[in-house]
Parts: C-alpha cells; structure tokens; sequence
C-alpha cells in the first residue's frame, strides 16, 4: 500500500531524513520509533504533504502512484490519515460542523454522495459514542479547551469519519493516561482490516502493548536503523536506543 | 487627459469650493429655510466647514483615510423629493417599525414607532421645531461631517422614547442611495431615551454610488438602555462617511453591534461619553476591506464619570489590495474612579498587499481604573491550514473556514446582544462578503467588487 523508497527530506535546507525505505502492506501495523530528534515528526509531515518539507531524493508511492507534488487535501482523498501529535485548536468552528465539512469534503472528493444533515448526526452519534466523546464535546469549538485525552480522541473520530486506508499515528501516545490510551488503541483497532494499515509513530513502547505492531522499526539520524517484528520494541525497552542501534 | 484637453477645460475648483457653490445654491430651497434660525444654523455650519475644509492626513483623527483624491470631484447634491430606492432592506422582522430612506429623503416611515415617538426632521424643520434646530447646531468637538450633514440635510428622524417605555420590536432605519445617477446625501438622525426606556435600533445602509454622510446622536437618560446594530454594505463607487455621538447618563446601558462591509471608502467614527456613574457601554463588530477599498472604523469612549465600564471588541479583515484602519481611543478623566474600559482589537491580513493601520489608545487621569487595550495583525495560521487541508478541505475553503472562524466570536456576541434573527442576517450578509474577498484571494485576483 506505502512504499517509501529512499527519502531524503530537508526543512530549511537541513537535511532531516537520509535514505528512508520502508514498504507497508495492506492488513500490516508498523510501527516506526525512535528519540527524540531522529525524524520521527518529519516522517509524518513529509507522508501527509506539508509544505515547507522537501523530498530532496526518493519518492513516496500509495497504491502505486507517487504522492509527491500532490496537496494534503488531495492525499486525504486518497485514503491517508495523519493523526497529529498536537491537534490543532480551532477557536469558532465547532466540532460538529468541522467533522461534516471535511467529511463531505473527502466524499466528495472520492466521487461519493454528500451526507446530508440527519444522515450525518446518526453517523457521527454512532462513531461518537464508540470512543466516549459525548454530544456537548461535539458543540465546543474544535480542540479548544479539550484535555490532552479528548483532543486525541477527537482525531480518532475524525478518522473513523473520513474512513482512510492508512493511517498515521504520530505519538497518539503522547499525553494520554492509561484509561485514554485503551480507548484510543480500540478505537484504532476497530477501525483496522485487511484492506487497511497503520504507521504507528512513536517514542514509547507503551502504546503498543494495545496496538500491536506486524513490523517494528528503529529510526535514528535520519536513517532506519533496525527492523524486526514486536518483540524489537520489547528490546528497545530493556536496553534503550542507545543499546539497540549500536 | 492630454495637455490641450487640460488647456481648455475650465479652472478646477477645490472639492471645498464644489460644495460650499452647492450650498449657496441650494439654502434657500432646505426644509426650515423660512425660519432665521434654522438658517442661521445652517450657515454656521458651512462656516465651520469652511474653516476646516474636508479632513484630510494631517488631521490627527483622519491620518490613515484621506478624502482628499477620493472626493476630487463631488457628486451633485441629491434632489429633494423622495425617489425609488436601489434596494430593498436587508431585514426582514415581521412587524418591526421601519423608515426609509432613499437618496436622503424619507421614503416612507412608520404610521407609529410602536411605542417611540417619531418625527421626520423636514417637517420639524419647517415648522421651526426647537428640538429639529437643535439637531443641526454643532456640538464642540463636531467635524466636517457633522458639520456637511447640518448644513445640508434635508431629512432625517427625531426618535423619542418616553419615560419607561420599552419598545418590544426594533426600529428599523432603512439608508439605500436613489435609482438615480450618483450624488451626494445628508441625513440627519437623534435618538432620545428617557429614563428607564429601551429601544433596538437598527441601521441598515446600501448603495452603489455617490457620497452617502450620516449624523447620528443619541441620548440615553438615567437607566436607559438602547442596543444599536448597524449594517452597511455598500459598492466600489459609494463614499461613506458615518459619525455617531452617544451620550449616557447615570446607569444607563448602550450596546453597538456593527458589520462594516465595505463602500469603496467607509469611515465610521462613534463617540460614547459615559456622562453618568454606572453607565455601561458595550461595542462589537466586524469590519471587512475588499480589494480596492479602504474601511475605517474609529472609536472614542469618554470616561467621564465614575465607576462605568466599557468593552470592545472588533476584528477585522483585509484582502489584497485592500486598506483597513482602526483607531480607538479610551479616555478616562480625572475622577472617574472605578472605571473598567477594554479595548480588543484584531485584523487578518489575506495577502501579502493588505494593508491595515491601528491605533488604540489609552488615556488615563483618574486613580483606581482597570483599563486594558490590545491589537493584533496576523495572517491565517499556517497550522491550522494545514490541519484542516490534512483533513481533505481544498485550500480555498480552508481559508474560507479560517476567516469565518476569526469572526466567529463576533457573530455569537451579536447573537447574545441582540437575538439571533438580527445578528443572522447581519452573519450571512457577513459572510457573504467575506466568501467573495476569499474567493478572490484564492483565484489571485486583485480586482474590485461590484
């Protein structure tokens, strides 16, 4: 489904990543990590199209077309989904309307049928009530004043809604208790299947204990350093990515 | 124009001269001429424009809009008979008690105010009405366009509320130019509320062309509240130069919601003085600056007794090629303790050739005062358009979301202010104006509006 053949990326001239290969198939998780400052975010960013981050060599290819040059929008209506980090907060749009506008913008864009008002609230109650987001969070403007746990399940049900292929999840993990991490890891496990998959970005293996991964791999320098199945992130806890990239 | 066509065209007259040639020759024919007092008032009035001449950049007031090339050649004075008016009101609230007005004359006004007491400026006027010749004498600190619309209007309302009165439905004040060629128009407006009354007033101005000057006072008595909502969306080709002057007396509560959308040169210039202690005043709007338009909203509160509060909060957006100003001054005399007065004031600029100017000020002489002021410029937050792009929104209506999100806060406040069918109307007039600048901005066009 992805395959990312020898990417160099820079920001602002520096080199960031140097030679990424990676190939994820259909039904696959993988899951990337690394620390801190080995290119974890830029991996991320450059998959789902961000200005300002220039592929210098390689290419990125989705279903066998490359996705250079191609817009975010237009790599949303593909299938890609980029979980963020840090979602965004977006004072005066409520949630509720933002999930409808992108949701129809993505149908749209994939030549199906606008949902119309009704149809779209039985949906987003359906998919809201899955992943404990209660209807007043839907009328708040969108991340605004959410807690590190309801921003991450918002985007969760912003994926269940433009129903991608693959998804990436940058550092879900991050800021979440244990309570919302579970809610989050099945609301990811749900929304896989054999026609879809996961690139699972993150630093800590804790995250994968509820989702587990098919394939492990280790960046560091902006380069993959090791690959291997789950148990590598067992590694990785034990003995550090000092340990493991030595 | 060539070199010969210069040479035989007759001797340019100064914008000043056009206008004081059109007063002369229109004085004797203004509703009151019969009166010397009212024309006396009148010519008072020229005088002082005379003196001042239009207000131009080294005005301190009038530094970042310029009149000076805008109204090189003055529009001809609009006729006095009442004429078909371009447009219809942009509201629709049933029963409501509306007037108006078109090229300056009163079209049509209510039967009853529904509770107000209303009377067309002309015909007080004529009959040499005290509170009519007060309308057109000049307060110390008028300008020129106080001064233009005393001289020469020739209709307007005087809008009274009694003692106690609350007036249930709004009064609707309809200002549209005439299906006529482009001209120039002066309308007169003076609101009273007595104590303890209340009354929504809504402004609604439209035109394509011409000169359109408004004078509006209002007067709010001890305990009197008086919520004003003021619309004005208007073409490339219209000059607009609006002033307001509120005065509030011991507790009483002025609420001013405004959406300027735009004329090819907009200026609003509102002055509050909070007189008596207790008083409160509450001012938020929206302004808009199109490509090719220059849209000023100014604004002076006057603390001038203790313990009033006053708050602010107007946004702005300026597309490429277009020019926003926003003054606003927070003056706070001596002895006017306990004051609260806030001023937020924020613009978005569209493209890299927007261009917005904003001055807030804070002028404090009074001890124990909580006074704030605040004003940013920034351009749509890159973050959150890539966020939303990430999301599948093409980025046009990315940015259309953004903008609409900027002034979103502005829209529920009106909502609070002053219902939501008022504030809907004023929302998607709003929006309607912001979806051409975006649209605009998106196909990289910098041209003017219709």
């Amino acid at each position: 489904m992805l395959e990312i053949e020898n990417l160099h990326v820079a920001v602002g001239g520096k080199a960031i990543l140097n030679g990424i290969g990676l190939r994820l198939n259909a039904g696959e998780i993988h899951a990337v990590m690394g620390p801190n400052g080995s290119g974890k975010s830029t991996l991320s960013y450059v998959l789902a199209g961000r200005d300002g981050y220039e592929v210098t060599e390689g290419d990125i290819r989705f279903e066998g077309e490359s996705l250079l040059g191609l817009a975010p929008d237009a790599r949303a209506a593909k299938g890609l989904f980029l979980a963020l980090q840090y979602p965004i907060e977006i004072p005066g749009v409520t949630t509720m309307n933002f999930l409808r506008t992108t949701t129809n913008a993505v149908r749209k864009a994939r030549g199906m049928a606008e949902l119309d008002a009704p149809s779209f609230l039985r949906l987003v109650r359906e998919r809201a009530k899955k992943l404990n987001v209660p209807d007043e969070m839907l009328k708040r403007a969108l991340n605004v004043g959410f807690s590190g746990g309801e921003k991450k399940r918002a985007e969760i049900l912003q994926m269940s809604l433009l129903e991608p292929k693959l998804a990436i999840l940058d550092e879900t993990d991050s800021g979440l208790d244990i309570d919302a991490l579970k809610l989050v890891a099945e609301g990811v496990n749900a929304w896989m299947g054999p026609e879809r998959a996961a690139l699972v970005i993150t630093h800590y293996q804790r995250l994968l204990k509820h989702i587990v991964p098919s394939h492990v791999h280790v960046l560091a320098g902006g380069r993959i350093v090791r690959s291997g199945g789950p148990e590598l992130a067992e590694e990785l806890e034990r003995v550090g990515y000092d340990g493991v990239a030595a | 124009m060539t070199r010969a066509a210069e040479a035989t065209a007759k001797p340019v007259e100064t914008a000043e001269e056009q206008i004081l040639a059109a007063f002369s020759a229109r004085a004797g024919a203004l509703p009151g001429a019969r009166h010397p007092a009212v024309r006396a008032a009148r010519e008072e009035a020229m005088a002082h424009f005379a003196v001042a001449g239009l207000p131009h950049r080294r005005m301190e007031a009038w530094k970042y809009t310029d009149l000076s090339r805008r109204l090189s050649a003055v529009p001809g004075l609009a006729p006095l008979d009442a004429a078909p008016a371009e447009s219809a009101p942009a509201f629709d609230v049933a029963g409501w008690r509306v007037a108006r007005f078109a090229g300056g004359s009163l079209a049509s006004g209510p039967e009853d105010g529904g509770g107000a007491h209303l009377v067309r400026l002309s015909e007080a006027l004529d009959e040499g009405a005290s509170r009519a010749l007060d309308a057109l004498k000049l307060s110390e600190d008028a300008d020129s366009v106080a001064a233009l619309v005393a001289a020469l209007a020739h209709d307007g309302i005087l809008v009274t509320v009694p003692k106690g009165a609350h007036v249930a439905l709004p009064l609707g004040l309809v200002l549209r130019a005439a299906q006529r060629a482009p001209e120039a128009s002066f309308v007169r407006l003076s609101v009273r509320v007595e104590e303890g009354a209340d009354l929504t007033l809504v402004e609604d101005h439209a035109g394509r062309s011409g000169l359109a000057m408004v004078h509006l006072d209002a007067r709010l008595e001890a305990g009197a509240r008086l919520a004003h909502l003021r619309l004005q969306d208007e073409g490339a080709g219209l000059t607009h130069l609006a002033r307001s002057d509120v005065r509030l007396a011991r507790d009483a509560h002025y609420v001013h919601g405004f959406a300027s959308l735009g004329a090819g040169l907009s200026r609003h210039e509102l002055r509050i003085t909070l007189e008596g202690s207790g008083a409160q005043a509450r001012l938020l709007g929206a302004w808009l600056a199109g490509a090719g338009r220059h849209a000023d909203t100014t604004t002076l509160v006057r603390h001038a007794a203790p313990h009033c509060t006053s708050l602010q909060t107007i946004k702005g957006v300026v597309a490429p090629e277009g020019r926003g100003v926003f003054q606003g001054l927070v003056s706070v005399a001596r002895g006017a303790a306990g004051t609260s007065g806030h001023q937020l004031a924020k613009a978005l600029l569209l493209g890299p050739r927007a261009e917005v100017d904003q001055k807030p000020e804070l002028e404090i002489f009074a001890d124990d005062v909580k006074c704030s002021h605040g004003a940013s410029v920034g351009e749509l937050d890159e973050d959150a358009l890539f966020y939303l792009r990430a999301r599948g929104l093409p980025e046009p209506q990315a940015r259309a979301l953004l903008t609409g999100a900027f002034l979103g806060e502005i829209f529920d406040g009106l909502t609070e202010s002053f219902g939501g069918a008022l504030a809907d109307v004023v929302r998607v007039s709003a929006e309607a104006g912001l979806a051409a600048m975006t649209r605009d901005v998106a196909a990289g066009k910098a041209g003017s509006g219709p």
